[in-house]
């Protein structure tokens, strides 16, 4: 945990010394409680001026919330999550996988992050796919819950309440990402799992017979952290940030003015024809930086 | 229904009854009238006693398994987060089916005013009962959680009404077996005092109940149909198939409870009833099969990756092929089913119609379940094949609740027959104990 908060100081000084040079910046740190410096925050436009806007109203707690909070059904205010995933950088190494398991304490029979291996037709090359949640603005999951366990917030993200999902699965039947899992037996979750109070910002400590799925890791950005996922990614090819601000941040400190990211590098959204609106974009896999999948490469 | 002190003479708005004299107040006749019905539930031949008793076993049975599926968790059931419904939603569907095509009897009975059919219409009234308590045991014990399952109930749980479907769907269920609840305790207690029903009573709540049974069908399709996600059920003509496949079904099931009923209690009826279920079935399974046959040319005649699940249910994906045998055992059963029916002296022949209608209620069974619900996730949304069958678990529990309303159909019919038939009656009982 310190380390992966040493490292997001660091990536915030990056991301300082590119606002100097005009390439935007990501300050998740605003989300941090007590940060806040009063009533305007500064801010990097895409032009690379800086200006004064509204901070976010009211103290952002840094805690995760529990099930019961009013805010937890809200978000985190004035946010907008979003993120980019670059198909040229990805080596599916799977190490994305790994971070996110590593901190849900997800059980090694299902993965909130996949990592697909995707070949559109016969003569084209073969390439790697990160799959996390897509948190949809548009959720075909959110419109079938007849409990209202699983929702929508302002901050672009969807949860699910474990303590209140049934477990009717009409969401699973409803996804067309496949992004959710269901606790079909008793989970067994570790000790370090259990010694926490349940939050749905995190997931755990899991509910037999509930459904979970990647949560875009909102507890961390309270704390002013990137998720598990793109922190893990030694190729910094998942970015991460804040719609509002119009940037995103990698692991390796870089951060990119998200419109124009979309724009240069043809962004898109897998099954756009759905009208899901998802709220994760992908960049093609052209000048990939890294040999093309054989066809023994591991799948999903 | 209004109550009223005893010795007080009926109300104005009841015509009074074929017995001669005052009837006797709601407070002393109803608890009566329960009490009876309490005593026809229990006591019956020996072969009432052994059919009852072999259902209870089987319903024990299923009890059982829940039980450990509860216990230990769905993971007892053979679904995965790729084939996240199985068995138990199939036989949801079929079930709302069943009970959506007893209004078959009530139509004739009531809209084109058939007197033989007006006389055994309480048959289909009570299959509705029953078939919508399969329906809620079959999605109840599909419940991850079962015991939340009060967060479903409006007003004390968070009901996405009206978003959700699902919510949909509670409500029309609920409300039709609300409606043939009313309806058949109505009539069976004004028989029972011998009194002319109010029309005002229970007419409006049947036409009521008519249009409610084609919602019942059309809100469970739309729980499928509306999901972007799986190409093989986004179709609009999801609704009109189960409504089709439901009017073969149900009367299907009713058929052969007449028939078993004609046998083995002293109801006595004319052929009318039954030629005109038949009449109905040789038209609906035609429509089943015309619509069946349309979507199959459109699936497979298209091509492309939205119709791999419709390829996977008839010949096999990519050598996966576990429910094959599955959709062409319904096809045969069905096709042989409208050949059989097509035959114009069917009804005189209860052999051939007992095999018709098996065929036809089996066939459909698979159809609108099995080969309805799993599919629609083979191949996954990413691809992926994983195939399913249901694991020994669900089949014990999917048995426990066909005994369960198998017993609750008995139950009712055991109950509203005689009391229907006149047979049974406040005035037969005071005369019985004089």
């Amino acid at each position: 945990m310190s380390a992966n908060r040493r490292e997001f100081l660091r990536n915030g000084v990056l991301a300082l010394g590119a606002a100097a040079t005009g390439a935007g910046a990501a300050s998740l740190a605003r989300a941090q409680g007590g940060a806040s410096t009063g009533g305007k925050v500064t801010a990097l436009t895409v032009e690379g001026k800086l200006v004064e806007v509204d901070a976010p109203e009211g103290q952002t707690p840094a805690r995760a919330l529990g099930p019961g909070d009013p805010e937890l059904r809200k978000g985190i205010p004035g946010r907008k999550f979003i993120m980019v995933i670059d198909l040229a950088k990805c080596d599916g190494c799977g190490e994305c996988i790994n971070s996110c398991s590593k901190m849900h304490f997800i059980p090694p029979d299902r993965q909130w992050i996949k990592v697909l291996r995707m070949q559109d037709s016969e003569n084209a090359a073969p390439y790697f796919f990160p799959q996390p949640c897509y948190h949809c603005d548009n959720p075909p999951c959110t419109k079938v819950c007849p409990v209202d366990a699983t929702f929508k917030r302002e901050d672009g993200i969807v949860l699910i309440d474990n303590e209140r999902c049934v477990g009717c699965r009409f969401c699973m039947a409803a996804c067309p990402y496949q992004a959710r899992s269901f606790n079909w037996g008793h989970p067994n979750d570790p000790a370090e799992a259990l010694a926490q109070p349940y939050s749905p910002e995190y997931g755990y400590p899991r509910k037999t017979g509930t459904v979970e799925k990647c949560d875009f890791c909102p507890d961390m950005a309270r704390q002013g952290k990137l998720p598990a996922c793109v922190t893990g990614c030694p190729m910094g090819a998942i970015y991460y940030g804040d719609q509002n601000e119009d940037a995103v941040t990698n692991s390796l400190g870089k951060t990119q003015p998200l419109s124009r990211l979309l724009r240069d590098r043809a962004g898109y959204r897998q099954m756009e024809e759905l009208g899901t609106e998802p709220r994760v974009y992908y960049l093609p896999p052209v000048n990939r930086q890294y040999p093309a999948p054989d066809e023994t490469a591991k799948e999903g | 229904m209004s109550s009223q002190a005893p010795g007080v003479s009926p109300a104005p708005g009841l015509t009074p009854g074929l017995t001669p004299g005052v009837s006797p107040g709601h407070l002393i006749t109803y608890p009566r009238f329960i009490a009876r019905s309490l005593r026809l539930a229990t006591d019956g031949s020996p072969l009432f006693y052994g059919w009852m008793i072999l259902l209870t076993a089987v319903c024990l049975v299923g009890v059982h398994s829940w039980a450990t599926q509860v216990r230990d968790g769905m993971i007892m059931t053979n679904m995965t987060d790729h084939v996240s419904w199985g068995l138990y939603i199939a036989n949801f569907t079929f079930m709302v089916g069943v009970a959506a095509g007893a209004v078959m009897m009530v139509i004739p009975a009531y809209l084109y005013g058939d007197d033989d059919m007006h006389d055994l219409v309480i048959i289909g009234e009570i299959l509705a009962i029953a078939a919508i308590t399969m329906c809620i045991a079959f999605v109840s014990v599909d419940l991850g959680r079962p015991d939340r399952f009060w967060h479903m109930i409006p007003g004390i749980g968070r009901f996405n009404w009206p978003m959700s479907i699902l919510t949909w769907d509670v409500l029309v269920l609920n409300g039709y077996l609300m409606l043939n609840l009313h309806i058949t305790g109505y009539l069976l207690y004004m028989r029972f005092r011998g009194q002319r029903p109010a029309r005002r009573w229970y007419l409006p709540f049947v036409y009521l109940s008519i249009a409610w049974a084609v919602s019942i069908h059309t809100v469970t399709a739309f729980l499928y149909c509306g999901l972007p996600s799986r190409p093989l059920w986004n179709t609009a003509l999801m609704a009109p198939r189960f409504l089709a496949s439901a009017f073969v079904s149900g009367p299907a099931f009713i058929i052969l409870s007449l028939l078993v009923l004609r046998r083995f209690s002293d109801v006595t009826f004319g052929d009318r009833p039954i030629r005109t279920l038949v009449n109905i079935m040789r038209i609906t399974i035609l429509i089943s099969l015309l619509m069946l046959a349309s979507e199959v040319f459109t699936e497979l005649y298209t091509g492309g990756s939205h119709t791999a699940s419709a390829q996977y249910l008839y010949f096999g994906l990519h050598g996966h092929n576990a429910l094959v045998p599955w959709i062409w055992t319904s096809v045969a059963l069905t096709i042989i089913a409208a050949i059989l029916l097509m035959i114009p002296s069917v009804h005189k022949r209860p052999g051939m119609l007992v095999v018709a209608c098996v065929f036809a209620f089996v066939g459909l069974w698979i159809e609108k379940g099995m080969g309805l619900i799993v599919p629609a996730f083979i191949p996954s949304t990413l691809h992926e094949i994983v195939e399913y069958l249901p694991s020994l678990t669900e089949w014990r529990v999917t048995a426990g609740i066909w005994a369960l309303g198998l017993m609750v159909f008995t139950i009712a019919l055991k109950i509203g027959i005689p009391i229907f038939t006149g047979k049974e009656s406040l005035a037969n009982l005071r005369e019985s104990q004089t």
